[in-house]
């Protein structure tokens, strides 16, 4: 049911068939031929360019029984054990699990004794960089001066981790990336061996796409195989990554670059609406800002694109600032998409930041467009989907959809640090037409510093008064409670403390003569702190209370 | 290493939801013989990951007659209840060799893999085949990802490899180059809000809501579709983060200091707070671009109404850098509370020119 992958089952078996390191193998050919192979090796490069194969195929050539100075026969039976996996001196180590001092002990070991049946031991050390450095170090000796039946071929994607001192004792290999050439006559025999005619432009495309991986590229072309059978098309290869939604890069960059945030925000979420696989899209979209940057910048030869693109660029180009377009492309670039989850949030917030940093006003758009009827429908009968939730519900109706059309009336209002809960004692605040007994009132503000007074010494630590003076004011009478305004939520919750609530109330109707319960409410201050009753006071009245005058006259403050 | 936990399985077992291609993929694939031994599927949290290479791994065992996995035969039950011999999850919670597997929680250390690679010699046992599920690809220590290699570049016959990968650029890229990719992409949230009143009952208004919420991960979704308290509670703590813009700093700092002693107990509690947060202030962005229909947050368009006029869309953009950088902090230990603090410090102020 399982079977050999492509790049298992394609693994090149003689050094002409390793693709795109000529380099190496000309080399490794030519060593055979004058019998001069070294005794250790290091093959370093990116993943998927072949070390491991040629490991293999340098260790089938030098011990192939009929031909031994070049290319393995992959014939005699020591070929087929090294291809099969089954030869006894062929000796492949994971050092990435095997990376501690004592396997290369053991390893030392064991290298002392004759081959069994080969002309050579080949020790073959994958993923070498993940040795310990004692291990390293215990390998050195060995590494230079090995017993003469031992070759070593250690491979490695970062040849930059291994000391110095095991890198200088071997015969270094730089694996390159494939070329999207070399990748594409690879991929076109394996095709062909295969008995599947995929359209040109996919093998095109999965070559690009795979960076200079070999294996990577045969691995997309496994799935779309697997998938899509003998014929591949190009709307298969979107189709499977995601890619079929046509990408309006044009249109999107140009709203973008024009400040038009809801525009582009808009042609963003149609992109996202038809299932486009957002990390293409990103990709895609760097290609053309870079693309576009150069056009812009007069370097237009340098961009190899199909000549409607380019059309198109120019017809964009003389709009934009190379600025702007550099900006963009450096803030797209520096999306993360895996790290902000899966959602086009990320590029949201990167397209606003770029139409942000254009130097121009963004316009807001009509209030009237923000949320469609559909949505208002689901506005008015909103999920009830709790029970412990409910507060939605009545907020809603609190503050109506209609408030939406006209500009900012109320929304406001809080701007200034407010109470957690705006409710109606704030409004009650501002002296308005309401029903209030304003003069009460008045007095109660004037003489509040009295009761504060006091309640000096009240309290269990004597000090009730410290909770009231200036941090809250008496702000309503509504009947026969006094609503009080405080400041800070500790203060509040303090005095609404029953038992420190009850001296309050028996020294307010002391100081008043009345009996008032008190209710407390959060309110914003209106001024700086000590004369908090007293917000329209120029300064020289504002000095005079501070030295402890009083306004007799009221006018000002009715004024107000 | 340990047996399939049973809690991941939030699916009911006949079927996964959504991911047509992906299923379509695997399908064709075993039928055609042709399955790879190595598979890693990338996709957000709650996506369905698990559930698909549960499926998998059913599918290759099943003993049952007609298409596999047929769900009824005792293999396919097996796997299903995580009592399966050869059906082994790897992650953070699994038991290994060493120490060092005990005491650090968050990866995967190289000692599980050892385990692991002994395993993978093993022949199967009750099955037709050994799956390795590796819950958490990116949280393999580097050790443990470059000592899985070469089992998962060439294993023995008759062993599957599946990793799950949330956050694919973490992987080891020679692991994922080993790999046959399928990405598994959030659903279409309509399709999502579809599927969870035709199939859990929920209703119409209810499952637009959880879908939007969940981002099209069903996971997610279909928990929040079975237990009222999960939306319930989602919806509670965002009426807090709400709230917040119209508090002052002290009750701003209260809150902070109250998540940072949160943050002690439930660090990912906080992180999916933040996450909340996040998408607020990106459906205001969205608000106040007149793109309020693809908001996440729709039972609350009158605050995101309200609190669009109030902040300019460059205080908005600010704040969400800001809580990104908080979120950062956070990763890096930076003391929570400062953080916190820090964060909220940075409030954007209401704007006062229209």
């Amino acid at each position: 049911m399982i079977t050999e992958v492509l790049y298992r089952k394609w693994r090149p078996q003689t050094l002409a068939d390793v693709v795109g390191q000529e380099h190496v193998t000309q080399t490794l050919l030519n060593a055979l031929a004058q019998e001069r192979v070294a005794h250790a090796y290091l093959f370093c490069g990116p993943r998927g360019t072949g070390k491991t194969s040629t490991a293999r195929i340098l260790a089938k050539a030098v011990n192939c029984l009929k031909n031994g100075r070049g290319e393995p026969c992959n014939d005699c039976h020591i070929c087929q054990a090294v291809t099969g996996g089954s030869a006894l001196d062929l000796i492949e180590i994971d050092a990435a699990s095997n990376r501690g001092i004592d396997e290369v002990r053991d390893l030392r070991e064991r290298a002392n004794y004759s081959p069994s049946e080969a002309r050579f031991k080949i020790y073959i050390i994958d993923e070498v960089h993940m040795m310990t450095t004692p291990a390293f170090n215990a390998l050195l000796k060995t590494l230079e001066e090995p017993p003469p039946h031992i070759i070593f071929i250690l491979a490695t994607t970062e040849a930059h981790k291994l000391p110095l001192t095991i890198v200088s004792r071997c015969q270094r290999f730089d694996f390159r990336r494939i070329s999207q050439e070399a990748t594409l006559g690879r991929l076109e025999t394996i095709c062909q061996a295969e008995g599947v005619e995929p359209d040109p432009w996919v093998l095109r495309f999965i070559s690009r796409a795979s960076g200079g991986s070999l294996r990577d590229a045969e691995n997309l072309l496994e799935q779309l195989m697997v998938s899509y059978g003998n014929r591949i098309e190009p709307r298969h290869v979107r189709e499977l990554l995601g890619i079929s939604a046509e990408m309006p890069l044009e249109v999107f960059i140009a709203s973008m670059l024009r400040g038009d945030v809801a525009e582009s925000l808009r042609i963003l979420h149609g992109v996202v609406e038809q299932g486009a696989n957002l990390r293409y899209f990103q990709r895609e979209l760097l290609e053309y800002l870079r693309s576009l940057m150069m056009v812009v910048a007069g370097a237009e030869d340098v961009v190899d694109i199909p000549a409607e693109e380019m059309t198109s660029l120019k017809g964009l180009a003389p709009e934009i600032g190379l600025e702007d377009v550099t900006r963009a492309l450096h803030i797209f670039s520096g999306v993360d998409l895996k790290a902000d989850g899966a959602g086009p949030f990320a590029l949201e917030t990167a397209l606003v930041e770029v139409c942000l940093g254009l130097g121009k006003r963004i316009a807001r758009p009509e209030a009237s467009a923000r949320f469609s009827d559909s949505s208002k429908e689901s506005l008015e009968k909103p999920p009830a989907p709790v029970k412990e939730s409910p507060p939605p519900i009545q907020q809603t109706t609190d503050l109506p959809p209609e408030t939406v059309a006209t500009p900012r009336p109320e929304a406001r209002e809080p701007d200034e640090p407010a109470g957690p809960e705006p409710s109606p004692p704030d409004d009650e605040e501002r002296p308005g037409p309401e029903p209030v007994p304003i003069n009460d009132i008045d007095v109660f503000r004037r003489r509040w510093p009295e009761l504060v007074d006091a309640l000096k010494g009240q309290g269990s630590k004597g000090s009730l008064d410290a909770l009231l003076r200036n941090a809250c004011e008496p702000i309503a009478i509504e009947g026969e409670t006094l609503v009080v305004g405080f400041y800070y939520p500790f203060h509040k919750s303090k005095i609404e403390d029953p038992k420190y609530r009850h001296l309050v109330e028996k020294k307010v109707s002391e100081v008043f003569g009345a009996p008032y319960k008190i209710r407390c409410d959060l309110v914003t201050r209106e001024s700086p702190p000590p004369p908090a009753r007293t917000p329209d006071h120029g300064p020289l009245v504002q000095a005079a209370l501070e030295m402890g005058a009083r306004v007799l006259d009221d006018g000002l403050e009715k004024a107000n | 290493m340990r047996s399939v936990n049973t809690t991941q399985e939030t699916l009911p077992s006949t079927g996964i939801i959504g991911h047509a291609g992906a299923l379509a993929l695997l399908d064709r694939s075993r039928e055609a013989g042709r399955l790879a031994h190595a598979y890693i599927f990338v996709g957000p949290r709650h996506v369905g990951k698990m559930a698909l290479a549960l499926y998998l791994a059913k599918s290759v065992n099943c003993q049952g007659e007609g298409r596999p996995p047929c769900d009824v035969c005792s293999q396919c039950r097996r796997i299903g209840s995580g009592w399966h011999v050869d059906v082994q999850v790897i992650d953070t919670s699994s038991e290994g060799e060493s120490d060092e597997d005990k005491t650090d929680k968050t990866r995967i250390g190289i000692g599980k893999v050892r385990e692991l690679q002994r395993q993978v010699s093993l022949r199967p046992y009750e099955g037709v085949c050994r799956v390795f599920i590796v819950d958490g690809a990116e949280l393999l220590t580097h050790e443990a990802a470059n000592s899985l290699l070469k089992s998962l570049e060439e294993p023995p016959e008759g062993v599957l490899f599946v990793l799950l990968a949330t956050d694919e650029t973490s992987v080891l890229p020679t692991i994922l180059s080993r790999c046959q990719r399928i990405e598994l992409s959030p659903m279409p949230t309509d399709d999502l809000a579809q599927t969870l009143t035709s199939r859990y009952a929920v209703q119409e208004e209810n499952a637009r809501l959880i879908a939007r919420l969940s981002g099209g991960c069903t996971g997610w979704a279909i928990s929040a579709a079975q237990d009222d308290s999960v939306l319930g509670a989602r919806i509670d703590s965002l009426d807090v983060l709400i709230e917040l813009a119209d508090s002052d700093l002290e009750g701003r700092f209260q809150y902070a200091s109250k998540l940072s002693q949160l943050y002690s107990n439930d660090k990912q509690g906080v992180r999916d707070l933040m996450d909340l947060w996040t998408l607020w202030w990106r459906d205001l962005i969205l608000t106040w671009a007149g793109q309020g229909d693809v908001a996440t947050n729709l039972h609350r368009n009158d605050k995101l109404e309200e609190q669009s006029l109030r902040y300019s869309l460059d205080a908005i953009q600010m704040f969400i850098k800001r809580i990104k950088e908080a979120r950062h902090y956070l990763e890096r230990n930076v003391n929570p509370r400062t953080a916190l603090e820090w964060l909220m410090l940075g409030f954007p102020e209401a704007q006062t020119a229209g």
